[in-house]
């Protein structure tokens, strides 16, 4: 009886255990979950707290692509507009005023135009449309301002781009509804092949065909400034063997076995590349023309800000430096000193008139008083023998063109390259003023002012603005 | 012990709950891109510099401030009755004489050398001035916008930009190389597109005429 008790007993105790680890079970279960839950929550609020962060980020971004690209259209409707009124009035002063707005509404649009999420190279031919009519209505408004007018060619060509504009204008307009629905980001994110959706749209946004013979102008975007010819480089292609040669005699304290040939440069100029290294482990990368064996660039690292050599024993290294690179008759011009290096600017002086359009440009570390930069391609690029005109005021009537607020130092003869490709030859004056130095370009042929340069002290060395 | 296990449960499901939600907002933050300002190295040379020429510091001059500058520093805010604290502001800058900046800060250099370096660094050092001049030979041509910050806030232009290295702090070789560019040096010869063979995706890249490769970077117009 009592083992039977027993039993019983202890089968209560196992149901009692039992019952004990199903609830303790539930209890974990309910805590799992309830954590579960808890932690689910707290990622769903967290994820649509960033969610809607992006979606903001994203409404703020196509405000700003709405914005330039409603800025494109109004830019654009006003260009046109005006041409219209330039073609329409009678060439003068109100032509003028409206090639000057023309230029400005043109170049806002080539910004509202890069400001969008284009595809780089998807509409580089609407941007340079664009670009040179602001240049050139610009350079129409400057003519003017000089009391010249219009020629028969320059209405011919000003008639030509109403037309292109025409059709410009009637693309933009026939695309805007499309966009102004606010799809500028999404389409610009969907990408067929290497342009996005939003600029295979932009593609059909064309100007017509403008005869571009008549395009030529001197203006800063026109073809004749970028594609400038090279007058002073001989007709000879010379071998790799005349080029190393010509290195050696350059650079005598670099070991022969330290000119490493790197390759060739096919641009406007033609190049071998070499890399020299120097007993100080430091690295030149120097280019010497295939035509005439000239030095024409190079370039090396340094680092350090020390200055052992003083800026007149700089200026006598860059034209020694300059005359062994086979180069002579240059004169120090210019100098600056950034962080111990000393920018040199050397130009060819004749019948005591600076060219300036030539200048070659050397840079010597202070430290060491080595060369560490060369630049001649503007050199190479311009020098030519010129027939300079004589100077038909004195240099007495230049300065008096100068207004007298400034203090006047020092007047030269001077070629100057100006705005629009031009060499004008001037009467150079350096003045100061309020502490600051300027220099003063009195044409030497008309007598009027062409340019004013100001000296600006930067934490990285001078500009001149 | 269970319930322990409970409570590192708990801890883990919350903290990769946190974890990835965090690291969303991160995601789409607009502030992802590093922004804190550093003096640079240029600077801190200029420090040691003047601090030698007064003769606080025998050190060389690295660019680095190290415990012998920050004691150099120290002596020197002492002595001219600083606050000595070892760091360099706004009055123990102008009691070197090194605030005497003018207000005209070269910004397009500035951003020059930063696209520089965020591009190019490791680049040869001439490898470096092709890319600023790239950059200043688009401004000059039509076909691209006509500022500097045009050209390299363009939309799409270049990766370095897209994923917000631009504003990593340049080093002395990056401005330097900028300042080279702006002088007129352009080892490309008026090249409007560089690339990266090895990493290039682009079609169109490679139907440019290549001009010159240096370093990792091909020069194409």
């Amino acid at each position: 009886m009592d083992n039977f008790k027993n039993v019983e007993i202890k089968n209560d105790n196992n149901e009692i255990a039992k019952t004990k680890s199903l609830k303790n079970k539930n209890t974990r279960l309910m805590i799992l979950a309830l954590v579960l839950g808890v932690a689910l929550v707290a990622f769903v609020v967290l994820y649509s707290i960033s969610m809607s962060k992006q979606t903001e980020l994203k409404i703020d971004l196509e405000n700003i692509y709405q914005k330039n690209f409603n800025e494109l259209v109004d830019n654009v409707n006003n260009s046109e507009i005006k041409l219209s009124k330039v073609l329409a009035s009678d060439y003068n002063s109100y032509a003028k005023k409206m090639l000057n707005e023309i230029s400005k509404n043109t170049s806002m649009a080539s910004n509202n135009l890069s400001s969008l999420p284009v595809s780089i190279n998807g509409i580089d031919e609407t941007i340079k449309f664009i670009n040179q009519v602001s240049g050139y209505t610009q350079s129409l408004a400057n003519k003017m301002e000089k009391g010249e007018s219009l020629s028969n060619e320059d209405i011919k060509t000003l008639t030509e781009l109403k037309y292109a504009f025409d059709d410009l204008k009637n693309n933009i307009n026939k695309l805007s509804k499309d966009i102004y629905s606010g799809n500028i980001y999404s389409e610009s994110n969907k990408l067929d092949g290497d342009y996005n959706n939003f600029t295979i749209k932009l593609q059909n946004v064309k100007a017509g065909d403008v005869d571009y013979p008549t395009m030529i102008y001197d203006g800063p975007f026109s073809d004749s400034t970028l594609n400038k010819e090279i007058k002073n480089m001989s007709k000879t292609v010379v071998s790799k063997e005349i080029v190393l040669e010509k290195l050696q005699n350059i650079f005598k304290n670099v070991a022969s076995s330290n000119f490493e040939f790197l390759g060739e440069t096919n641009g406007k100029f033609k190049t071998y590349d070499y890399e020299l290294l120097t007993s100080d482990n430091n690295s030149i990368y120097v280019q010497v023309t295939q035509n005439g064996a000239e030095l024409l660039t190079m370039s090396c690292a340094d680092g350090n800000n020390q200055e052992n050599y003083t800026i007149d024993e700089a200026k006598e290294i860059a034209k020694n430096f300059t005359k062994l690179a086979g180069v002579d008759m240059m004169e120090c011009v210019w100098s600056d000193i950034v962080s111990g290096d000393a920018y040199i600017n050397l130009a060819p002086v004749k019948d005591n008139i600076i060219l300036y359009p030539d200048l070659i440009k050397v840079k010597v570390d202070l430290n060491t008083g080595n060369v560490v930069g060369y630049e001649a391609s503007s050199y190479f690029t311009n020098h030519t023998t010129r027939q300079l005109e004589k100077a038909q005021i004195s240099k007495e009537v230049a300065e008096s063109k100068v207004p007298k607020m400034y203090q006047r130092k020092e007047t030269r003869l001077v070629l100057a390259p100006l705005d629009y490709n031009r060499e004008v030859l001037c009467y150079e004056t350096t003045c100061t003023k309020d502490g600051d130095t300027y220099y003063i370009y009195v044409n030497a042929i008309s007598g009027l002012v062409e340019n004013i340069l100001k000296t600006v002290e930067t934490d990285n060395g001078n500009l001149l603005l | 012990m269970k319930k322990r296990k409970i409570f590192l449960i708990i801890c883990l499901v919350f903290a990769v709950c946190y974890g990835s939600a965090f690291s969303l907002l991160q995601v789409f933050s607009p502030t992802n891109a590093e922004s804190v300002y550093v003096a640079t190295s240029s600077e801190n040379k200029q420090i040691q510099q003047k601090l030698k020429d007064l003769g606080y510091y025998y050190g060389s001059i690295d660019g680095i401030l190290g415990s012998q500058s920050v004691t150099a520093i120290k002596n020197f805010q002492r002595d001219y009755g600083l606050v000595v604290d070892g760091i360099v502001g706004p009055n123990t800058l102008k009691a070197l004489g090194l605030n005497n900046s003018s207000s005209y800060s070269s910004s397009d250099l500035y951003l020059l050398a930063k696209c520089v370096h965020a591009e190019a660094r490791g680049e040869p050092y001439v490898g470096q001035v092709a890319v600023a001049a790239v950059i200043l030979n688009r401004v000059k041509s039509p076909e691209f916008p006509n500022t500097i910050a045009g050209v390299i806030y363009q939309p799409w232009a270049f990766t370095a930009v897209n994923d917000g290295q631009i504003n990593l702090e340049p080093n002395d070789t990056a401005y330097s190389a900028a300042k080279d560019a702006l002088n007129g040096w352009d080892p490309s010869y008026g090249c409007l597109y560089y690339y990266n063979p090895a990493t290039a995706t682009s079609e169109w890249i490679w139907s440019r005429q290549t001009v010159v490769t240096i370093g990792n970077h091909v020069f194409a117009i």
